[in-house]
C-alpha cells in the first residue's frame, strides 16, 4: 500500500499495486474516442428496435393497468385493512433506493476525487433520474383520490390549508421533487459538453439543430470549462446530502408510525445503506450487459466493476447487520408486540419471503469478499440481479409483514396482490428499459469529456513517468 | 330499477288519521331522544295510567291546532296515485328535521315495536319502541336494524304478472271474486299471524266461502313447544320468559338471547342481572348446554357441549339430580311430585349436571330453565317440569294464550296442504307471503304438487322460486308500507302504520284477503279503521302514536300433569343414543328461515359468532374436522337419509363433537348475487348454500348418521383429485388474543378480592412532550360494559343504517375490506381447542386523545375537535391510508372502490341517512361518535340557549343496544352515566398503557360468575 499511495492514481502502475486493471484502457486520440462513443446516438446499436418496441408494448401494458387503477380505484390491488400498503409503497422504496447510487456516483464520488466515476456516472444518473420518474408513479397512484395529490405540497390554497408538518409524508413529497430537481439539473450539466459535441459532429442538418438547442452554445473555450467545472463541483455539493436526505426521510413514512416492525429509529441509516446497496446492484445489472453490446470494455473496465463490488460489500453489510440489531433491539424491547411482529416474521405466513432476504442479502454482500467474483462480470451480473430481488422483497416484508399483524389479533388479515399489482410492477421495469433505451439512443452515455479528460490524465502522467524514467535510465 | 321515485307521501286520502301523524310527530321526538335516559327502572312513569290500559289523550292545545291545520290541509289531498306537492308546508314538518312514528314489525306472527325515523316521507332508521314490551328499552335485534333494507331493496317485485304478462290489480280483483261458489278448492297457505285484522277476514272469508281452507307455515315454527304444552299443560299455550327475575339460567339449546320476537325483551331482562357496578352487585349465573355455539352460549359462565340430541338425556339426568335433592324442595313440589320422581334417582348425572342442579335448588323461584324450540317435545315438558318443581313457573316462566291464531292446530303446517294437492283437490291456492318452494320439506316435493293447482296466486315482496312457478305475483308490501295490526309474545295489540307509500305498488295480504270475501275497493287502512271502529277517536291515535294498545294477556294458571311428566321422562329415557355424525339444523341468525335472503345489509354483517358472512358453511369442531380429514373451505358432500347437499367447511371451537351445524336460509335461488368481478367479466352466483334439501317433515331439525365425502375435482394437468375449495368471507380469521391485554376479564370472585384488578392496564404512560393537551368545555366519550355485551351485533346493523355504511360484495369482503365502522371482535377465552369461551368486543374508533392517526395525515384530513372526537374530514381525504395503517385499533375503513355506486338503484338512495355524507372512492372513514346527532342537539341547545341535556345524544349503536351495554355521553360532565362508568375501577382503555393513546371508548373489563364448584 505504502508503495501505491507513491504512485500516480490513475497509473497502471497503481492499478497492479491495487490488484486491478486501471480505469481506462483506450489510448486512442481524443478524436477516435469522441467519434467512437458518439457512434451509438448517430447509428445506433444492435437490436435497439426490437428491444425498443418489447419495453415500449410493456411500457403500454403498464400505462394499461394505471389507467384501470385510475378509473376504477385501487381496490383493484390486493391491499385490504390492514394491509392499507402493500406493492405500491414497495416499488416506490425499490425505485427510490435504486436512484440513489446515481447520485452517490456523481456527487459523492465528484467530491471525493474518484476518478473511476468518470466513465459511468452518466449512465448512473440516467439511472437515478428514470427511477425516480417510475417511483414517483406509486405514490401518486396508491393514493385513494390520486387528483388531489398536490394537496400535500406547500401551495397557496384558497382555503388556507397546509399540509401537516407533523407527517412525514409532505416531507417525502419535497424530498423527492428536489432530488428530482437536482439529478436532473445536474445530469444535465454534464451532458453539456458532450451535447456539444454531439453537434459539431452530428451527420444531419436536423440533429445538428437539435443537439445544438440543448448545447446551450457550448463553445469549449478555456473560460466555459472553468465556470462549467466550478458549478459542476458546487451542484455536486448540493446534491451530496441528498443522497442521504431522501431515503431518510422516506425510512420516516415507516419510522414515525408506532407500528410494531417500522417504529424504529435505525431507519434512516438502514435505508440509505440499503439504497445505495440495491443502486449499485442495478447499476451493474444495466452496465454489463450495455458493456458487452456495445464493447466498451477498454473504457469500463475491470476496475469499476472491483469498486462497486466493494462498495456493495460495505453497503450490504450495513444492511445485514441492521436486520441483527432489529431483532435484538425487538426482543431487547421486551415489548410483547414487537416479538409479536419479529415472531411473526420469522414464522408466520411470510417466514418465505424473511428468509429469503436474509438469505440473499447475506451472501451477496459477502461473495464480494472474492476477488475473482468481484471481477468476474458474469458472476456480478447474477449477484446484482440476485440484490434486485433481495431488495424488493425486503420493502415487501418491512411493509406488509408489520401491516398484517399488529396491535389487535381480531384485526390480522393477510394480503395477497392481484394481477394488477403485479402488471404494475412489471410494467414499471419495462417502462424504466423504455426511458433507458431512449437515452442510450440519444443522449451518450459514457461521458465523452470525462473519458478524454481521464486519458489526458493517464497519458500526460504516462509520459511524465516516461520522461522521468529516462532521467533516470542513466542511473539504472 | 327506478327512474324517478316522486315525493313519497303517505296513502292518506283523507284527514282521518293523519292527525294522529301530527300527534306522532309532536312525540316524536320524544321517542326517538328522550328515552334515552328513563329507560330502565323509570320506565313507565309518565305514561303509568296507559300501562292500567287506560288510554291517555296527551293532545296538548298546540297539537289539536296542529291536527286541525293537517286535517283541513290534508282534506285537500287528491286521491291514492297522485303526489302531494308542499304548496303549503305540513305544520308539522320541518325540512331538515326527521319524525319519528310507532310502527311494528312482525317476526314470526309475532309484533316487535318499531320506531322509524322519518325524513320528509322517508323512512331511514328503524328503532326498538322503547315502550313496547318487546323491545323495551328500545333495543333492537340486526334484523330490526336492517328491515329498513328490505324496504329499499332494488330486487323487490314491481308489477303484477298473471301468466307471463303483466296484468293490473283490478283484473286480479275481477278474477278473485269470481267464481268460488262454496270455496271449495280453494286454499290460502299463510304465514303464521297474530293479527287481529287478519284474523277477522280469515273468518269473513271462512263465512263467505265455508269450503275454502286457510294453512300457517313457517318452517321455523316451534312445534314442539306447542306440543309439549298440549301434551303437558293440557292446553296449547305459550311460555313467557322473565330473565330478570332470573339468577341462575339453564338454557338447554336455547337461543334465547336472539330468539325472533322475544330475543330483544329476553336480552334486556338478561342484563339486569349482568350490570355489576361495584363490588356489593350481584350477578346471575348463566349455564348453557348445547352443541352449536349460540349467542348465549359463547358468553356463558358455564357452557357444555353436548350434541343437540343429548339434550332430553342431560334434561333428565338434571331432573333425576334435583330429585336426590328433593329435600330441598318445596314441601308442596316435593308432596306431589316426590313418588313419581324416585325411580328417576339412581340415573346418574355428569358433574357439570350436578353443581347446576345445586344452583338450581339453592335458588328456587329465581331460576330459570330454557329449551330450545328445536328440542323434542318431552325435552319441553322436562324442561316446564323442572320449572314447577324448582318454584319457578309463575315466577320466572309463565304461560299465556298462544298469540298466533291457531297456533298449534291442524291449520299449521304444509301436510295438510300438501296431502290436498297431491290429491288433486287445490283448484287454487293464494299463497300470501310464505316462500314454500324454498323452504318446504323436501319430502313433500312442493314443486311438483305446485304443479298440480291450476291456479296459484303469490303475494310477496319478491318475485321468489314460488312466485315463478305461480300462475299469478302479487307484489307485496314492506311493513313500512301498510297498514295492520298484531300482537307481541305477551299479547300487547301491536300497530303497523305506513312511513311511506308503497315504492312498487304492491298489496297486503288484508286486501287480498278482503278481495276474496268481495270487498270491491280493498284498502288495507280503512279495513284496519273499521276493525277498530269502536276505538275512541282519542285513544285510536294515541294508540297510533305510541304504536300499541297497552295490555299483555294474563298468565294462564297451568300445571304439569303427572301422566305428561312420566310419559316424557320415559320418552326422554328410551330415546337411543344417536350414534355417528349428526346434523343439526338451525335458523340463521341473519338470514332467519330465508326471509332476509335479499338483505345486503344481513348477508354482509358478519355472524356474531364465527364472522362468516356472504354465505354459510358446515360449522363442526376442530376435532370433529380432524377426525374427517376436512379443512376450512373445503366443500364436502354432505349426505343423509338419501338427500345431500355440497357445502364448505368452517370448523368453529365450541362446537360439540361429531356434529355438523346448518343455516338455514342461505342459498335462496331468488337471490342471485354477483360473486366475482373480473376486469372482462362478472360471475353470478348463489350466496350460501341452501340445506333445505336435507329437511324433511319428521326430521325438521336434527339428523342423524349423516355422512360426509370429500368432493374432488380433476386437477389439471395431472388429472389427480383435488380438494374443490370455497372462499369464505370471514371477517375476522384470528381470534386468538395472544395473550395480550386487550379483552380483560376476572370472575365475579376475583373482582370482589380485587376490584382494581385492571389497574396494572391503566398506569400513566411517560411522555416525552409534557403536559398533554388540556380539554375544556364539553367533552364526549364513551363507555361499553363488557360484561352485558352479549355480541348480538345490533350495534352494528344500527351503526350501517345512521351512517350510510356501504356494502362491499362477498370478494372485497373476503379481501378485508369491509367498511363496518362497528366490528364486534370475538376472542378465544381460556381453554384450547374446542372447549372455549369466545368473549365480544365491540370495537370501534376509539377517539383517543392522542390520537394516532391524526399526526400522519399529511393533508390535515383527520383531526381532533375541541370537545375531544377525532374527526375525519371527507373532502380533506386523499386517502393516503396512514391513518390506517397508524391506527392500533384498524377501525379505519377505506372506500378501495366506489362502494357507494353513484348509479346504485334510486331506491337505496332514498335509503341513505341525509344527515350522513355519503362517501366516494378513495376517502378513509371511521366512527364519529354519530357526530351528526351530537351536531344536531348542539343547534338545538343553542337556539333555546341551554347546555346539552344529558342523554340528548345517543348514539345509533347505543339505541341498538338491547342491553344498554353501550353508553356515551359527556365525560366533562361528572354526574353523567358516562362519567360514572369512566370512574369505576374495571374500566380500562384498550392499548391504553402500551401506547398512552388515551382513548375516550372505555371498557368495562368482563365478569362471569363461575360456580365455585365448577372452577377447580
Amino acid at each position: 500500500m505504502d508503495q501505491a499511495e507513491e504512485l500516480g492514481r490513475e497509473s497502471a502502475e497503481y492499478a497492479k499495486a491495487m490488484d486491478g486493471p486501471p480505469i481506462l484502457l483506450t489510448r486512442a486520440s481524443e478524436a477516435a474516442i469522441t467519434r467512437r462513443l458518439l457512434a451509438p446516438i448517430f447509428r445506433g446499436g444492435p437490436g435497439w428496435k426490437l428491444a425498443f418496441l418489447i419495453t415500449l408494448g410493456g411500457s403500454t401494458i403498464c400505462w394499461l393497468a394505471i389507467l384501470y387503477t385510475v378509473v376504477t380505484g385501487i381496490g383493484t390491488w390486493g391491499n385490504n385493512i390492514p394491509v392499507a400498503w402493500a406493492y405500491a409503497i414497495t416499488n416506490f422504496v425499490w425505485w427510490i433506493g435504486i436512484g440513489h447510487a446515481g447520485t452517490f456516483i456523481s456527487a459523492i464520488l465528484l467530491i471525493l476525487e474518484q476518478s473511476w466515476r468518470n466513465s459511468i456516472n452518466r449512465f448512473a444518473e440516467a439511472m437515478t433520474l428514470f427511477a425516480i420518474i417510475q417511483a414517483g408513479i406509486f405514490p401518486v397512484l396508491h393514493l385513494g383520490r390520486p387528483w388531489y395529490a398536490y394537496w400535500i405540497l406547500p401551495y397557496p390554497a384558497t382555503m388556507r390549508v397546509w399540509p401537516n408538518y407533523r407527517s412525514a409524508l409532505p416531507w417525502d413529497a419535497a424530498a423527492i421533487s428536489t432530488y428530482f430537481t437536482v439529478s436532473l439539473v445536474f445530469w444535465y450539466l454534464g451532458l453539456i459538453p458532450d451535447l456539444a459535441s454531439a453537434r459539431d459532429t452530428a451527420p444531419t442538418l436536423t440533429k445538428r439543430r437539435i443537439y445544438g438547442i440543448f448545447a446551450l452554445g457550448w463553445r469549449g473555450s478555456a473560460r466555459s470549462w472553468r465556470h462549467y467545472q466550478m458549478a459542476y463541483l458546487i451542484l455536486g455539493a448540493l446534491a451530496t446530502p441528498l443522497v442521504l436526505s431522501v431515503h431518510s426521510v422516506v425510512s420516516l413514512d415507516f419510522a414515525i408510525a408506532q407500528l410494531p416492525g417500522w417504529h424504529s429509529t435505525i431507519f434512516p441509516p438502514y435505508f440509505v445503506s440499503g439504497a445505495i446497496y440495491s443502486g449499485f446492484a442495478m447499476v451493474l445489472t444495466l452496465m454489463i450487459p450495455v458493456r458487452r453490446i456495445f464493447k466498451l470494455h477498454d473504457i469500463v473496465t475491470v476496475r469499476h466493476l472491483e469498486a462497486m463490488g466493494k462498495l456493495i460489500l460495505v453497503t450490504g453489510s450495513v444492511v445485514y447487520y441492521t436486520y441483527v440489531v432489529e431483532l435484538f433491539i425487538g426482543w431487547y424491547s421486551g415489548s410483547e408486540y414487537e416479538i409479536g411482529t419479529i415472531q411473526a416474521r420469522l414464522f408466520g405466513p411470510y417466514a418465505w419471503i424473511t428468509w429469503t432476504v436474509f438469505g440473499l442479502n447475506f451472501l451477496c454482500p459477502n461473495l464480494m469478499w472474492f476477488k475473482s467474483i468481484r471481477q468476474g462480470a458474469i458472476w456480478m451480473f447474477v449477484v446484482s440481479i440476485l440484490i434486485n430481488i433481495a431488495m424488493w422483497l425486503e420493502r415487501f416484508w418491512l411493509i406488509v409483514t408489520s401491516l398484517n399483524r399488529d396491535f389487535l389479533p381480531s384485526s390480522w388479515h393477510i394480503y395477497k396482490p392481484t394481477y394488477v399489482d403485479g402488471t404494475i410492477i412489471i410494467g414499471t421495469m419495462f417502462f424504466f428499459m423504455f426511458l433507458f433505451l431512449l437515452f442510450l439512443r440519444f443522449v451518450p452515455f459514457i461521458p465523452i469529456s470525462e473519458t478524454k479528460e481521464i486519458r489526458h490524465l493517464l497519458v500526460s502522467e504516462e509520459h511524465k513517468r516516461e520522461r522521468e524514467r529516462h532521467a533516470q535510465g542513466i542511473d539504472r | 330499477m327506478v327512474d324517478r321515485i316522486r315525493l313519497p307521501i303517505h296513502p292518506d286520502s283523507d284527514g282521518a288519521d293523519l292527525p294522529a301523524r301530527a300527534v306522532a310527530s309532536d312525540h316524536g321526538h320524544d321517542h326517538g331522544h328522550d328515552h334515552g335516559h328513563d329507560h330502565g327502572h323509570d320506565h313507565g312513569h309518565d305514561h303509568g295510567d296507559f300501562d292500567d290500559g287506560d288510554m291517555p289523550s296527551s293532545i296538548s292545545r298546540r297539537g289539536f291546532l296542529e291536527i286541525v291545520g293537517a286535517g283541513l290541509l290534508v282534506a285537500c289531498e287528491p286521491p291514492r296515485g297522485e303526489i302531494l306537492p308542499y304548496s303549503r308546508q305540513p305544520r308539522e314538518l320541518t325540512p331538515g328535521k326527521p319524525q319519528v312514528y310507532a310502527t311494528s314489525m312482525m317476526e314470526g306472527g309475532q309484533a316487535v315495536g318499531v320506531l322509524a325515523t322519518s325524513w320528509s316521507g322517508r323512512p331511514t332508521k328503524l328503532d326498538g319502541n322503547p315502550d313496547h314490551p318487546a323491545t323495551l328499552g328500545g333495543g333492537s335485534s340486526i334484523r330490526l336494524q336492517s328491515a329498513i333494507y328490505d324496504l329499499y331493496d332494488p330486487t323487490r317485485g314491481r308489477t303484477i304478472r298473471h301468466g307471463s304478462q303483466g296484468a293490473g290489480w283490478s283484473l286480479f280483483l275481477a278474477n278473485a271474486r269470481g267464481g268460488f261458489q262454496s270455496g271449495k278448492g280453494l286454499h290460502f297457505l299463510l304465514e303464521p299471524t297474530s293479527s287481529p285484522l287478519l284474523i277477522q277476514q280469515i273468518q269473513a272469508v271462512r263465512g263467505k266461502l265455508p269450503e275454502a281452507r286457510f294453512h300457517f307455515y313457517d318452517p321455523v315454527a316451534p312445534t314442539a313447544r306447542l306440543d309439549a304444552t298440549r301434551a303437558a299443560l293440557g292446553k296449547i299455550a305459550t311460555p313467557i320468559h322473565h330473565l330478570d327475575k332470573a339468577q341462575v339460567i339453564a338454557a338447554f339449546d336455547s337461543d334465547f338471547l336472539m330468539e325472533p320476537a322475544v330475543g330483544i325483551r329476553q336480552a334486556r331482562d338478561f342484563a339486569t342481572h349482568r350490570r355489576v357496578r361495584s363490588t356489593a352487585d350481584g350477578m346471575s349465573r348463566l349455564y348453557v348446554a348445547e352443541g352449536e355455539v349460540s349467542v348465549p352460549g359463547a358468553i356463558a359462565d358455564h357452557r357444555l357441549r353436548a350434541r343437540p340430541s343429548e339434550i332430553p338425556s342431560l334434561l333428565l339426568s338434571l331432573l333425576a339430580e334435583v330429585a336426590r335433592g328433593q329435600g330441598k324442595l318445596a314441601p308442596k313440589q316435593r308432596a306431589a311430585w316426590g313418588a313419581s320422581l324416585g325411580p328417576l334417582q339412581s340415573r346418574p348425572a355428569p358433574p357439570w349436571i350436578k353443581v347446576l342442579a345445586g344452583d338450581l335448588l339453592a335458588r328456587q323461584g329465581s331460576g330459570l330453565v330454557l329449551v330450545g324450540p328445536r328440542q323434542p317435545p318431552e325435552a319441553h315438558v322436562l324442561g316446564y317440569l323442572l320449572n314447577t318443581l324448582l318454584g319457578n313457573t309463575t315466577v320466572t316462566e309463565t304461560f299465556i294464550e298462544p298469540v298466533i291464531f291457531e297456533e298449534g292446530m291442524e291449520s299449521h303446517g304444509l301436510a295438510p296442504l300438501a296431502t290436498a294437492m297431491s290429491r288433486g283437490e287445490v283448484s287454487t291456492l293464494v299463497i300470501l307471503g310464505c316462500d314454500p318452494l324454498y323452504d318446504a320439506p323436501a319430502d313433500l316435493d312442493f314443486a311438483r304438487l305446485l304443479t298440480k293447482v291450476p291456479t296459484s296466486i303469490y303475494l310477496g315482496r319478491h318475485e321468489n322460486v314460488t312466485a315463478q312457478a305461480c300462475t299469478w305475483y302479487l307484489p307485496g308490501l314492506h311493513f313500512l308500507e301498510q297498514w295492520g295490526d298484531g300482537r307481541a309474545y305477551d299479547g300487547t295489540l301491536s300497530l303497523i302504520q305506513p312511513l311511506i307509500r308503497p315504492l312498487f305498488g304492491g298489496h297486503s295480504p288484508n286486501e287480498v284477503l278482503a278481495a276474496f270475501s268481495g270487498d270491491p275497493a280493498p284498502d288495507d287502512r280503512l279495513l284496519l279503521r273499521a276493525l277498530y271502529g269502536m276505538v275512541p277517536t282519542a285513544d285510536w291515535q294515541s294508540a297510533l302514536q305510541h304504536g300499541f294498545f297497552s295490555g299483555s294477556l294474563p298468565p294462564l294458571g297451568l300445571e304439569v300433569s303427572p301422566g305428561a311428566a312420566s310419559k316424557a321422562i320415559a320418552a326422554a329415557a328410551a330415546a337411543p343414543a344417536s350414534a355417528g355424525l349428526e346434523v343439526a339444523l338451525r335458523p340463521d341468525y341473519k338470514m332467519g328461515a330465508g326471509e332476509f335472503g335479499s338483505n345486503d345489509w344481513l348477508i354482509e354483517l358478519p355472524d356474531p359468532i364465527t364472522k362468516l358472512s356472504w354465505g354459510n358453511a358446515a360449522q363442526m369442531s376442530l376435532a370433529t374436522a380432524k377426525r374427517l380429514g376436512v379443512r376450512k373451505n373445503e366443500i364436502i358432500d354432505l349426505a343423509q337419509g338419501g338427500r345431500s347437499i355440497q357445502i364448505p367447511v368452517l370448523p368453529t371451537q365450541g362446537m360439540a363433537d361429531d356434529l355438523i351445524s346448518l343455516s338455514l336460509g342461505w342459498g335462496n335461488g331468488a337471490h342471485p348475487r354477483e360473486e366475482e368481478h373480473g376486469l372482462f367479466s362478472a360471475k353470478m352466483a348463489l350466496v350460501g348454500v341452501d340445506a333445505y334439501p336435507l329437511r324433511t317433515t319428521a326430521a325438521p331439525w336434527f339428523l342423524p348418521d349423516a355422512a360426509v365425502a370429500k368432493t374432488s375435482r380433476q386437477a389439471f394437468p395431472y388429472a389427480s383429485p383435488e380438494p374443490v375449495r370455497e372462499v369464505l368471507a370471514i371477517q375476522q380469521t384470528n381470534i386468538d388474543m395472544q395473550d395480550r391485554p386487550i379483552l380483560l376479564g376476572a370472575t365475579l370472585e376475583e373482582f370482589r378480592n380485587n376490584p382494581n384488578f385492571v389497574a396494572p392496564h391503566n398506569d400513566p404512560v411517560p411522555d416525552l412532550y409534557g403536559d398533554p393537551w388540556k380539554y375544556t368545555g364539553q367533552q364526549w366519550g364513551m363507555g361499553i360494559d363488557l360484561t352485558t355485551c352479549i355480541g348480538c351485533s345490533a350495534c352494528v346493523s344500527a351503526c350501517q343504517a345512521e351512517n350510510n355504511t356501504p356494502t362491499v360484495g362477498k370478494i372485497n369482503a373476503f379481501k378485508g375490506r369491509e367498511m363496518h365502522w362497528l366490528r364486534i371482535d370475538r376472542y378465544q377465552l381460556g381453554g384450547s381447542d374446542d372447549d372455549v369461551r369466545l368473549m365480544p368486543q365491540p370495537m370501534m374508533c376509539q377517539h383517543c386523545e392522542k390520537a394516532p392517526c391524526e399526526y400522519v395525515c399529511p393533508v390535515n384530513a383527520t383531526v381532533h375537535s375541541p370537545d375531544g372526537l377525532n374527526e375525519m374530514v371527507y373532502n380533506r381525504c386523499i386517502g393516503t391510508r396512514f391513518c390506517s395503517n397508524n391506527c392500533p385499533y384498524k377501525v379505519r375503513r377505506f372506500n378501495f372502490l366506489l362502494y357507494n355506486d353513484t348509479h346504485m338503484p334510486e331506491t337505496l338512495k332514498m335509503s341513505k341517512n341525509p344527515n350522513v355524507t355519503v362517501r366516494g372512492r378513495g376517502v378513509m372513514e371511521k366512527c364519529t361518535y354519530c357526530v351528526q346527532r351530537i351536531r344536531t342537539a348542539e343547534i338545538d341547545a343553542r337556539i333555546d340557549q341551554r347546555h346539552i341535556r344529558e342523554g340528548e345524544v345517543r348514539t345509533a349503536c347505543q339505541v341498538a343496544c338491547p342491553t344498554e351495554a353501550i353508553v356515551f355521553g359527556l365525560v366533562s360532565d361528572p354526574d353523567s352515566p358516562v362519567s360514572q362508568i369512566h370512574g369505576l375501577s374495571r374500566v380500562y382503555g384498550v392499548l391504553q398503557h402500551e401506547l398512552g393513546t388515551e382513548p375516550r371508548t372505555r371498557y368495562l373489563a368482563v365478569l362471569h360468575n363461575p360456580s365455585p364448584e365448577l372452577e377447580s
